[in-house]
């Protein structure tokens, strides 16, 4: 074996023992969250026993057994259509930013996107009374559009960059070769930059899953999502770290499978960034 | 095929005005290059006839019919672009016939227009690729098939050759000259290059700063330039222009030194501009004396820059010159055609 061989694999090895010291920094607490999951609600509080006691699946029975599956379909459906037309709103929107010229344009995107400094807790209060005043108050179609309007400001951001990636050229040729401006969208602009579309949505419903305050005001018994339900381990007789655990790791595992499932959409995307018009 | 009319275009962004009033006449199946320099508006002209840039003021015509406020789809035309703008998720097919499947044409006729486009082209093999898996010359080929397909009335070409190589550039050259020749369409070609404007063109259009400067045939451009710019733009090397003055009936140099060719007919002591093509230069014959500064010999002809009484001079020979750099030599204008220019307005002195 050379030296320059030798000196590679150190710093191959290096490297790897780099990424998982990372890894397992990012990975600490939802290792935590799934040990207590998997532990007896005495052994949850013990830490000391925390590697070392008996496993067991109760703590899944006792939070499926609850009222978990009714929250994880407002969860699910106040996602799904939450991203859907945050995408549809924000790209059209995006698409108007990118491609047509007006006056501010530059300001008003600005002030788009400062709509996000807005804490969700300063507006809750208000939400409350207008959703009250049109009586959605504990309903799914109230977070929709909340969650809608808190995530647009991101779409138009994310989506403007991934059409002003996309040569203008691209959409001539297709005005030349007889489309419309909705006919290029659809057949040009949308298929070029789906992998755009589909990081950002990604981020919209990891958004929307893990919304909480609005969730936790604006609702009560019919569209209460997943991320409220840690409340229902709290009570004046202590926390059931066990069954919290437990939703937490159930709660996680929908958006996971969902970002595995596009995760083929966003590599099509890089190789598409590296063709040229 | 059809005429295209333009007359009296104006084109401003803002309170800028880039286009000021161009009137160009094309008539059938001509193929007419537009040429400039960079920022004279060649592109913003093509991009105004395609339909994809707003008229201010004027008329764009195709076959008799004003398309200004027709977009781009209702004209009949097709473009290629600059950087061959093919659609990178469709295939080469499906790139060629994109506009047939837009227009509703039927399955078998699409197919069949595809196949003789790329049969033109040569592109037969390549149908099933994606443009990423083409060359630069193959994707200039199918953005090319992609305008025949469509066989409308006029094709208009945006600098299409500006982003090959020198030898493919030469190879497509050929290609979409033999191309127009056999299907004897209308085509508007923009190009910055007056090599490739000389070498295609039925007509060209020289623009500058958004006018109209020259428009002829290519050697009646080289041949008859009506002012210093036009004569300085075509032909490669560029035309040399000198100051000079007219006294007792000879063209005198600001150093002194004498042409040995006739002034016009002006007063004397009027002073004026020289212009001389750099292959109409003859080596010795008594003409004025220079100092060689660089000798460029490229195997059919040998280039030589000069200092002529403190101005860069370039000389074009047939020629193999024994000639090298810091020779003293004398360069005769008596040969060829020697072109004078006022020196104000820099229109030609006829």
């Amino acid at each position: 074996m050379s030296r320059e061989d030798g000196c590679g694999k150190i710093v191959s090895w290096a490297r790897g023992i780099l990424i998982a010291l990372i890894s397992l920094a990012f990975l600490f607490p939802f290792l935590c969250m799934l040990l207590v999951s998997l532990r007896s609600r005495v052994d949850a509080i013990q830490p000391e026993r925390i590697f070392t006691a008996p496993l067991t699946l109760d703590n899944y029975r006792l939070a499926i057994g609850g009222d978990l599956g009714s929250y994880f379909v407002n969860s699910v459906a106040v996602a799904l259509f939450t991203t859907l037309a945050s995408l549809i709103l924000g790209s059209l929107a995006a698409y108007g930013f990118a491609r047509y010229q007006w006056e501010k344009r530059e300001d008003r995107a600005f002030w788009i996107l400062s709509q996000k400094f807005l804490p969700a807790m300063a507006v809750v209060i208000p939400y409350f009374l207008m959703a009250s005043l049109f009586n959605l108050l504990d309903t799914r179609v109230l977070l929709v559009i909340c969650y809608t309007a808190f995530n647009i400001p991101f779409t138009i951001w994310m989506m403007r960059g991934f059409i002003e990636d996309l040569p203008a050229e691209l959409e001539e040729a297709a005005f030349m070769d007889g489309c419309t401006r909705l006919q290029t969208i659809r057949r040009i602009v949308l298929p070029l930059v789906l992998p755009g579309m589909t990081a950002t949505a990604i981020f919209c419903v990891i958004n929307s899953w893990n919304e909480f305050v609005f969730a936790n005001f604006l609702t009560s018994i019919h569209a209460k999502t997943v991320p409220t339900s840690v409340m229902m381990y709290l009570s004046i007789s202590g926390v059931k770290w066990g069954e919290m655990a437990a939703t937490g790791v159930l709660a996680v595992l929908p958006v996971f499978a969902f970002a595995i499932g596009v995760q083929k959409y966003m590599i099509r995307g890089l190789t598409f960034g590296a063709v040229k018009g | 095929m059809a005429t295209v009319s333009i007359r009296e275009v104006v084109k401003k962004f803002g309170d800028l005005t880039v286009m000021h009033g161009v009137s160009i006449d094309i008539a059938d199946g001509e193929f007419v290059v537009l040429v400039g320099p960079s920022g004279c508006g060649k592109s913003t002209l093509l991009r105004m006839i395609a339909g994809l840039e707003k008229i201010t003021a004027g008329t764009v015509s195709i076959g008799g019919r004003v398309v200004n406020n027709l977009p781009p789809k209702d004209r009949d035309i097709s473009m290629v672009f600059q950087n061959y703008a093919l659609y990178p998720h469709m295939t080469v097919a499906e790139n060629m016939s994109f506009s047939l499947t837009i227009a509703g044409t039927p399955e078998g006729e699409k197919k069949s227009r595809v196949a003789a486009a790329a049969e033109i082209l040569g592109l037969g093999p390549l149908l099933d690729r994606f443009p990423r898996q083409l060359s630069g010359g193959q994707r200039q080929r199918v953005a090319m098939g992609r305008s025949i397909v469509r066989d409308p009335q006029v094709f208009l070409f945006d600098e299409p050759l500006s982003n090959l190589d020198a030898k493919l550039r030469v190879a497509m050259r050929a290609e979409i000259k033999s191309l127009h020749q056999r299907l004897n369409t209308t085509v508007v070609y923009v190009t910055h290059d007056q090599v490739e404007a000389m070498t295609m063109a039925d007509k060209i259009v020289v623009l500058r700063s958004g006018r109209v400067e020259q428009i002829g045939g290519p050697l009646e451009l080289y041949d008859d330039p009506c002012n210093r710019f036009v004569a300085q733009f075509i032909g490669s090397p560029a035309m040399n222009v000198l100051p000079a003055s007219c006294r007792d009936g000879k063209l005198v140099l600001p150093g002194g030194a004498v042409l040995d060719a006739a002034p016009p007919a002006l007063p004397d002591g009027a002073e004026l501009l020289v212009g001389k093509r750099p292959e109409h230069v003859r080596l010795g014959g008594g003409g004025v004396p220079a100092r060689v500064k660089v000798v460029e010999p490229t195997g059919s002809e040998t280039c030589v820059l000069a200092d002529l009484s403190g101005r860069d001079f370039v000389c074009v020979f047939r020629d193999r010159m024994p000639v090298r750099a810091g020779d003293a030599v004398s360069l005769s204008f008596a040969g060829g055609a020697t072109y004078f220019f006022d020196k104000d307005t820099e229109l030609r002195i006829r």
